[in-house]
């Protein structure tokens, strides 16, 4: 059958192809507004935190009330963590753990579609909770009780906050599913489990995470949220209910959220280094198990977030020694990464830039990280800004870094043209330099005791906070580029391109480059089958 | 035709579009805003939100459900049937992993905070009666074999069998429900013991109604695979919602001997 018979038999014609985006299956279309719903989000999160910049210029400038700062606080990290990374990473994998596995689309098309258009209505309930009595959440993204309780946060704000977040949840939830079924059930013949490329494992070990993990998120906040609407005690210490076990319960969840938001990055960084390395990834099999003994690992270092709330100092070693523990896998990685460069002919594609910036950036924060899983030392700095700045070389070094690179690189198979490697250095330099600028002093502050979430601090930090915001704009204007690049590249510019824009296939061998760049909407005419 | 698989079709089978994913988030979508309403004061736009999220929902879910039956109806002449249902089992197996870790979260809230209370129950809870919640359990187990004999019956043909035990597993079901019901009703109007009274009086509300939840939304399933075994839709290869009736089920019921066991008896 011709390509031109097979589109045309595709779809019987019908109604419904007017409304095309709002009620499509494809996988490749989902993962596009998974993408551009990230972008916005970013805009509008990147935006609130400028706004924590502009007031930390002066120990009190005034710029906003300290009830406003709250609220910016909470929301930067709410948006950043759940309707931005997340989401990147789920529209990413959507667009490529099909393509990668030679399938025509996930397991569940309509599912797929359904847990998108969730997020919907939890940007909603979170965009509309700032124009409701009291304002939005106040309590920090953790949403700790008893602050979070009615008794201190009565507006309706972290209401709605709770059922944002439960709803964005049930979407990663469902996605999750439909990952692990794709993967499992969907790879083309011969693609045996140890041949899968890293970013469908890192994927697969990542939807594994969220299946387990989520639900038990969802279930401390409907306890959260039955507190406050119907008067139950499970948190409240009055009646004998045990708001410690919240932050148990709300790590549970929240410490693999941060494997769940660098996984697909490793395994983005995987494909990008080799490719431009012109080499095979160094130790695939070590890379696998590693990214499983971390899925493993993660699961077990919750409470090193709680080591000042007042858990037994047997926990405390347990949950100190697996925080360490989970940076040697960590660390095979690390290695096989610089191994796979190491004696490669490198080409400093602007992907490429991003994942070296990655393993740089990467590590610092890995190595902070270690330092914060020693009991003692957690103790001084806790609730400082040196836990700011560790995490934030994690999750914009990690996170935002890979994505970048995962972004230039597929870019040209999602839309058939290259994003600008003139505007791409610029956007890498800005925001490499930009992001030390803003987070490096951080670990100074925090050292010397500068709290965190508060509106003001002691005048004695105000030049590192005056260079930390410096860096925002550096940052900014990174983040400025991109987009304008990204709308230009995908609205004004026509084209295509071949297979393997990169030429990188001769290397890699994946599938994504061997269809089309954009793909045909069944991905393959013919279900190739690997040898 | 268990070996056939999507890729080996002959012709390119490509995502359905469909309206309803997006229908049905938006109709969920109202209920939280319902709520919300309810919170600020504006009873009457809550019931509106609420009344109206509530329909949507269900129309789109009924609208979803009939698209998927359709399709299916088509894939039978392709094969992409058997790899679908390997799909769909598969889903409903991680599915119900989540639903496991929602009521392992609160199972782990409920032993927590058990340790660490001295004197349980704590003060204020009345005498919690074993005797007839002990029956309503027998009822549900019992249930539990008769689903599990309906879809062996299925399986071997004995299409009238089927019918009969599932009606049956539904009845008994509801029964254990107005069970429910009833103590409900006894606890909180004799003894005044509500969600409010303790951590008890939550746990035990939360957790049993939670549950008699999925109990209720059993029985509709229960009821659907009814229904589609009535309309002749079912086939031996071909009966995913009986499948997932049973397993749903099983999993409800396998649910409530934990709970059981740690509300009335320990």
């Amino acid at each position: 059958m011709s390509e031109a018979a097979a589109a045309a038999t595709a779809y019987k014609s019908s109604w419904l192809n007017k409304l095309d985006w709002f009620v499509t299956g494809d996988h490749k279309k989902i993962g596009i507004m998974y993408l551009w719903f990230a972008i916005v989000m970013a805009i509008v999160g990147g935006g609130f935190a400028g706004v924590i910049r502009a007031q930390l210029t002066k120990p009190d400038s005034g710029l906003v009330t300290p009830e406003f700062y709250n609220q910016m606080v909470s929301m930067h990290a709410t948006l950043m963590i759940f309707f931005v990374i997340i989401p990147a990473w789920t529209g990413l994998g959507n667009y490529f753990v099909p393509l990668l596995i030679g399938a025509r689309d996930m397991a569940f098309p309509r599912l797929n579609a359904f847990a998108f258009w969730l997020a919907v209505p939890a940007t909603a309930l979170m965009f509309g909770s700032f124009f409701v009595v009291g304002g939005a959440i106040q309590t920090g993204w953790t949403a700790y009780p008893p602050l979070s309780l009615a008794a201190f946060s009565a507006g309706p704000g972290v209401d709605m906050w709770l059922m944002g977040i439960i709803f964005i949840g049930l979407s990663s939830i469902l996605g999750a599913i439909n990952f692990i079924v794709t993967v499992a059930n969907l790879r083309a013949p011969g693609l045996r489990w140890f041949k899968m490329p890293l970013f469908v494992w890192a994927w697969f070990i990542n939807a594994t995470l969220i299946l387990v993990a989520t639900p038990v998120l969802s279930s401390a906040l409907a306890m959260l949220l039955a507190d406050r609407v119907f008067g139950t005690s499970f948190l409240t210490v009055a009646k004998g209910g045990d708001p410690l076990l919240y932050q148990h319960l709300f790590w549970f969840y929240s410490h693999p959220a941060v494997y769940i938001m660098v996984l697909p990055g490793f395994g983005v960084i995987s494909h990008v280094l080799a490719s431009f390395a012109e080499k095979k990834i160094f130790g695939y099999k070590g890379m696998v198990f590693a990214i499983m003994l971390i899925g493993i690992i993660g699961y077990m270092v919750w409470a090193h977030h709680m080591f000042v709330a007042g858990i037994p100092p047997s926990l405390q070693i347990f949950f100190s020694y697996m925080s360490m523990v989970i940076a040697v896998p960590t660390g095979i990685k690390i290695f096989s990464w610089l191994a796979t460069i190491w004696g490669g002919s490198i080409r400093f594609t602007t992907p490429m830039k991003f994942g070296l910036g990655f393993i740089f950036l990467f590590v610092i924060g890995g190595m902070s990280g270690i330092l914060l899983a020693n009991v003692p030392v957690d103790y001084q700095v806790t609730d400082t800004y040196f836990v700011v700045a560790h995490f934030h070389y994690v999750l914009v070094g990690g996170s935002i870094m890979s994505m970048f690179a995962g972004m230039y690189y597929w870019f040209p198979k999602m839309s058939g043209r290259f994003l600008s490697e003139k505007l791409g250095t610029w956007v890498f330099w800005l925001f490499f330099v930009g992001m030390n600028v803003t987070f490096f002093p951080m670990h100074i502050m925090g050292i010397q005791g500068m709290a965190r979430r508060v509106f003001t601090y002691r005048p004695e930090f105000q030049s590192l906070n005056e260079l930390s915001s410096a860096g925002y704009l550096l940052m900014l204007a990174a983040g400025l580029i991109f987009v304008f690049d990204v709308l230009k590249t995908a609205f004004f510019k026509k084209g295509t391109l071949p297979a393997d824009p990169w030429q990188i296939n001769h290397v890699q061998n994946t599938l994504d480059w061997k269809v089309s760049s954009p793909p045909p909407e069944y991905n393959f005419l013919k279900i190739p089958t690997i040898e | 035709m268990e070996t056939v698989k999507h890729h080996e079709e002959a012709h390119v089978h490509l995502p359905p579009r469909s309206v309803w994913p997006i229908v049905l988030a938006m109709g969920v979508g109202l209920l939280p805003i319902a709520l919300v309403a309810f919170r600020t004061g504006h009873a009457i736009v809550a019931e509106l939100l609420a009344v109206t999220g509530g329909a949507v929902s269900l129309v789109s879910l009924m609208g979803w459900a009939h698209s998927v039956v359709m399709d299916k109806a088509e894939d039978v002449v392709t094969g992409h049937l058997s790899m679908q249902q390997q799909d769909l089992k598969m889903f409903l197996k991680y599915f119900l992993l989540s639903e496991a870790a929602i009521f392992g979260g609160l199972f782990v809230h409920y032993y927590s905070t058990r340790y660490h209370i001295q004197a349980w129950p704590p003060a204020g809870t009345p005498h919690i009666h074993t005797h007839d919640p002990a029956i309503a359990t027998l009822i549900l187990m019992f249930s539990s074999f008769t689903c599990e004999l309906g879809l062996k019956a299925f399986e071997k043909g004995k299409k009238f069998h089927a019918k009969t035990l599932l009606l049956v597993t539904a009845l008994l079901g509801l029964i254990f429900l107005s069970y429910q019901g009833l103590e409900w009703g006894l606890l909180i109007t004799q003894y005044g013991f509500t969600v409010e009274t303790n951590i008890f009086g939550t746990m035990f509300y939360m957790m049993t109604g939670f549950h008699g939840l999925h109990v209720s939304i059993g029985v509709i399933f229960l009821l659907l695979a009814y229904g589609r075994l009535e309309l002749g839709q079912m086939n031996e290869e071909r009966h995913f919602s009986l499948i997932a009736a049973s397993w749903y089920w099983h999993f409800v019921d396998v649910i409530w001997v934990l709970l059981f066991f740690s509300l009335y008896l320990i």
